[in-house]
């Protein structure tokens, strides 16, 4: 299980959620199973700081939340990116790129 | 807005964590879905989904705590635990909230008080613009005399000072209407335009024709209070336009003012000036007067304007106006009068005792605190995190202000209430009085600040106390760290209850010696009461001289009653300041001649107050309008005109023959002769001595207006019975008079001192209180740490004297320690009472050696009991003991 769900860098949970509402609001579940799926089943968003994680961004104005109806007809809440979230994905995107660079030299060069 | 979201998520908690559950729900259902599709069965689905979600609950706490501070939400959480801990040391809560309660609660009753009478702005338009006027001689020792109104007419027009300037007199009216009893009633003839000036409309009616300047176009007009208008009127609208009738002349009421107004000194009728200011005299002072500077003038300015024109006045004017000068002081200062900087001086006065108490309680914390580093050493132990320990102890802090606010509250609410119902002394303003929003925000943030700064000292020594330390430390039972800081408190404490004390010490030294001050006659057991008769059915001044004699003879007969007098003017009360002249001693002018206060008095005045005739004798019956006009002189008259001669005999030449329509002269020579000399009663104030006097015989010189002052044996209602009875059946058109004992009237000059003096003494007693409760609590406290020294010294044959000399010696080093700094502080503090000390000097020996003393005895009581329970230590048991 531990080797399945790799430990996220601390503040990459808000960049992969910010970066997933990008395209169209989405619920919870949808962000979870996003993250999953594009990452080829490498990261798994725990639903125990996924929630925690949301309601961060909305203290912070990043994403506001609606209740909308799910594909298969549900009542669900969907999320959707606000300017001040789109400003903070570029933000955390580039210090995110930033580190990961550092990472890489550290790798490659040490 | 991150604040604001905030806020509004912890209000709308409930659908908050209704969303949360119902998202987490179509996440499981979900999950569940997506599993079933790929071939679970539905019963493993769902474990499986919930399995993966977690614990639901946990989920929904970390997402709430998102929202909310964590610190805010277990602070609440700590607030029962923090209640049971208090409860569990019972006597360390009540003397800590009530320290706290008293402190605060008498800081919000002085504040009431300061805000009411002299913070708030009066309820006139632009009140800080309104000045009052008074004249002033310094020459003569006059520092607030009433204008002259043609004076009056030049600071008005004469000057660029004033936007507008409104005067007044105060005639004595009754209120007739055939109906119910007369009544009379404080009225002022005003020029027209005082309503203007003070920027106040009546609620009902026009207001006076032409009320734009001092003009007079002889139209007998009035305007009521509301407070007339409900009592005497019934609230009746259609009045405006109808008349009443004011000592026997009708006026039409053309206005109702708005309710609480009575400018001046609670006035109900406000009559429009009938004669022209300018065609009086400058020798008389009787006009109050009001003015509105103009845009942009400041009182300052408006003064050195004023000034000028005095000093040119005096020039042109010698007789009447020379060393005559005029002064402007802003309205609300000169109605808080003397309350002003007393109230100030009382602020500060509360201010020390809430320093005081939150000294006491941050030292009873303190202890408390170290008392409790086990109990911490053990919590930290096991795992509680240093900022929730300083959390933990904050929160007790936060809990133990609030109750001290409340009780600080009632405490205020209810000494304000009282005091204006039980106050002797009136205190201007007094309507606008009361425990307000403000009051409240202040008794607020005192304990918010306390808590603060209670919280955190005793918090920060606590999460520095070292673990191992604290846990062995119990056993070894060694006296602990925070001794110092905790003695330098109580230090601290003591220094600033003894500058309350020294306060209150030298204002009680001032008061007694303006008590004890000789008003030159004995007042005790007299009754006195106004009675004023009305100049129309009273036009002949025969008349009036015959119904103050009969008045007298009337009450003479009385059982009860054994002495009758009249006068026009009561002692402290100055009389009519008239030159006189001495016959073949040319007087040049008027301004060059001696003056004397003149007073009129009936054959009784002087023994019912028993002072003595000095030489000659008194009046008597032979002395009336028909014989040689006669006067008694007082002592230091005689002294200063005839020096080392006898003054029985000697002639006055005494011009004077009108006083207004007050009273008159009735004999026709000037030449009077001096047929007695009697002790000097004072008669401008309780400090200042005699000025010289000169007394006429009211069958001589009748005044309309008279105070009666009548001695008894019986008690004092009987005697106010046996007055009004007397005057109803003389005459029973006269309204019903107010009666007041004599000694109230006369101290009623230094009831701003006495004011200030009782509440001073009741801080400083509180403040002395709370500081044994200081000196008590440290000292229990370390003999209680110091058990096991005190055991050993003990067996090892210490006598328990000597060990009680050791605790007291701590207490009293402490106490004396405080008392050097309080005297010294208190001597610069003095200042601020100045003008409530009378003959009595900051530095006085006796005041200072008593506070010392005072602090002294309850500093040795606060050390006996620690001293013998210390003492009577069993060293078995204290050495068994933790």
């Amino acid at each position: 299980m531990a080797s399945r769900q790799p430990e996220l860098l601390p503040g990459t949970l808000d960049l992969l959620i910010l970066r997933t509402l990008v395209r169209e609001p989405m619920h919870g579940y949808g962000i979870a199973s996003r993250v999953r799926e594009l990452s080829k089943d490498v990261l798994r968003v725990g639903e125990s700081s996924l929630y925690p994680a949301l309601q961060r961004l909305l203290l912070n104005g990043w994403v506001k939340a609606e209740w909308g109806t799910s594909e298969n007809n549900r009542r669900a809440r969907y999320y959707t990116l606000t300017a001040a979230g789109k400003q903070q994905l570029v933000a955390e995107r580039q210090e995110f790129e930033r580190i990961v660079l550092a990472i890489q030299n550290v790798l490659q060069f040490a | 807005m991150k604040l604001l979201r905030r806020v509004t998520h912890i209000l709308n908690r409930g659908k908050r964590d209704s969303d949360l559950r119902e998202e987490m729900h179509f996440h499981l259902a979900m999950k569940q879905r997506e599993l079933e599709a790929a071939g679970f069965a539905p019963e493993q689905a769902r474990d499986a989904a919930r399995k993966a979600l977690g614990n639901a609950t946990y989920n929904r706490e970390a997402s709430h705590d998102v929202w909310v501070a964590p610190a805010i939400e277990s602070l609440w959480r700590d607030i029962p635990y923090a209640l049971r801990s208090l409860r569990r040391t019972p006597s360390f809560t009540i003397a800590a909230v009530l320290a706290l309660g008293l402190g605060t609660g008498s800081a919000a009753a002085v504040f009431s008080l300061l805000d009411g009478v002299v913070l708030r702005p009066l309820p006139y338009r632009e009140p800080e613009q309104i000045v009052m006027l008074s004249e002033v001689n310094h020459a003569k020792n006059l520092e607030h005399e009433a204008l002259s109104p043609v004076n009056f007419v030049d600071y008005r027009g004469l000057t660029t000072v004033f936007a507008d300037a409104a005067g007044w007199w105060t005639p004595q009216v009754v209120l007739t209407d055939g109906v119910q009893d007369p009544v009379r009633v404080p009225t002022v003839e005003t020029s027209r335009n005082l309503f203007r000036v003070l920027g106040v409309a009546p609620q009902i009616g026009p207001s006076f024709t032409g009320d734009t300047g001092l003009a007079v176009n002889g139209s007998l007009e009035a305007v009521i209070s509301d407070r007339l208008w409900r009592s005497r009127l019934n609230a009746d609208r259609s009045i405006i336009g109808k008349s009443v009738r004011l000592n026997g002349t009708d006026h039409l009421v053309v206005g109702v003012m708005p309710s609480g107004f009575d400018f001046p000194n609670g006035t109900d009728i406000w009559e429009g000036l009938n004669w022209q200011f300018a065609q009086h005299s400058r020798f008389a002072h009787f006009v109050g007067a009001i003015g509105r500077l103009r845009p942009g003038m400041t009182p300052e300015a408006a003064n050195r304007e004023l000034a000028s024109l005095t000093s040119r006045l005096g020039r042109e004017n010698p007789p009447s106006n020379q060393n005559w000068g005029v002064r402007a002081v802003r309205l609300d200062q000169e109605i808080a009068g003397v309350f002003r900087p007393g109230l100030f001086a009382l602020f500060g006065a509360s201010a020390l005792l809430l320093l005081i108490a939150c000294l006491n309680v941050a030292n009873l914390l303190l202890a408390r605190a170290t008392a409790r580093r086990r109990e911490v050493a053990v919590r930290a132990a096991i795992g509680a995190s240093r900022g929730r320990l300083v959390r933990l102890f904050f929160t007790e802090s936060l809990v133990l202000a609030a109750m001290g606010a409340a009780v600080g509250l009632a405490v205020a609410v209810l000494s304000v209430k009282a005091l204006l119902a039980w106050s002797p002394i009136d205190i201007p303003r007094a309507r606008d009085i009361g425990v307000g929003a403000g009051v409240f925000a202040f008794a607020i943030v005192a304990a918010a600040v306390t808590a603060v700064v209670f919280g955190i000292v005793p918090a920060l020594t606590m999460s520095r106390a070292n673990l191992n330390e604290a846990l062995g430390e119990g056993a070894k039972g060694s006296s602990g760290r925070g001794g110092s800081m905790r003695g330098a408190l109580v230090i601290a404490e003591v220094s600033l209850a003894v500058v309350l004390l020294c306060g209150a010490a030298l204002l009680i030294r001032s008061v007694a010696r303006l008590t004890r001050e000789s008003t030159g006659v004995d007042a005790s057991s007299v009754i006195t009461t106004t009675v004023q008769l009305p100049d129309v059915a009273y036009k002949s001044w025969g008349r009036v001289a015959r119904f103050y004699g009969s008045l007298g003879d009337a009450l003479r007969a009385h059982g009860d009653v054994t002495g009758v007098g009249v006068t026009d003017r009561l002692p402290l009360d100055p009389g009519w300041r008239e030159p006189y002249g001495l016959p073949g001693v040319a007087t040049a002018s008027r301004e060059d001649a001696p003056e004397a206060q003149i007073v009129s008095i009936d054959d009784g005045y002087f023994a019912t107050l028993r002072v003595p005739i000095l030489a000659g004798r008194n009046f008597d019956a032979r002395d009336d309008s028909a014989s040689r006009p006669v006067v008694v002189v007082n002592e230091t008259m005689a002294k200063r005109v005839w020096p080392g001669e006898p003054a029985v005999g000697k002639q006055l030449l005494l011009p004077w023959s009108v006083i207004g329509p007050l009273g008159a002269r009735l004999t026709t020579d000037t030449a009077h002769v001096v047929i007695g000399v009697v002790r000097d009663i004072k008669n401008t104030s309780l400090r200042d001595q005699a000025e010289p006097a000169i007394y006429y015989t009211q069958r001589q010189f009748p005044f309309r207006t008279m105070h009666v002052v009548v001695r008894g044996r019986g008690d004092v209602a009987a005697l106010q019975a046996a007055v009004r009875e007397e005057i109803r059946r003389l005459d029973p058109g006269l309204p019903q008079p107010e009666i007041k004992t004599l000694d109230r009237v006369l101290h009623s000059s230094i009831d701003p001192s006495r004011f200030v003096m009782l509440l001073m003494t009741a801080f400083a007693v509180l403040a002395l209180t709370i500081a044994a409760v200081g000196i008590y609590g440290i000292l229990s406290y370390t003999v209680s740490r110091q058990r096991r020294e005190i055991g050993i010294r003990l067996a090892l044959g210490a006598e328990p004297r000597t060990i009680r000399r050791m605790v007291v010696r701590q207490g009293l080093t402490m106490a004396a320690a405080g008392c050097v700094v309080g005297v010294v502080a208190a001597q610069a503090g003095a200042g601020l009472l100045a003008k409530f000390m009378y003959e009595t000097r900051a530095s006085d020996p006796l005041t200072l050696a008593a506070v010392v003393a005072a602090v002294i005895v309850v500093a040795l009581v606060a050390c006996a009991v620690p001293g013998w329970r210390a003492s009577g230590e069993d060293p078995t048991r204290a050495l068994r003991a933790e």
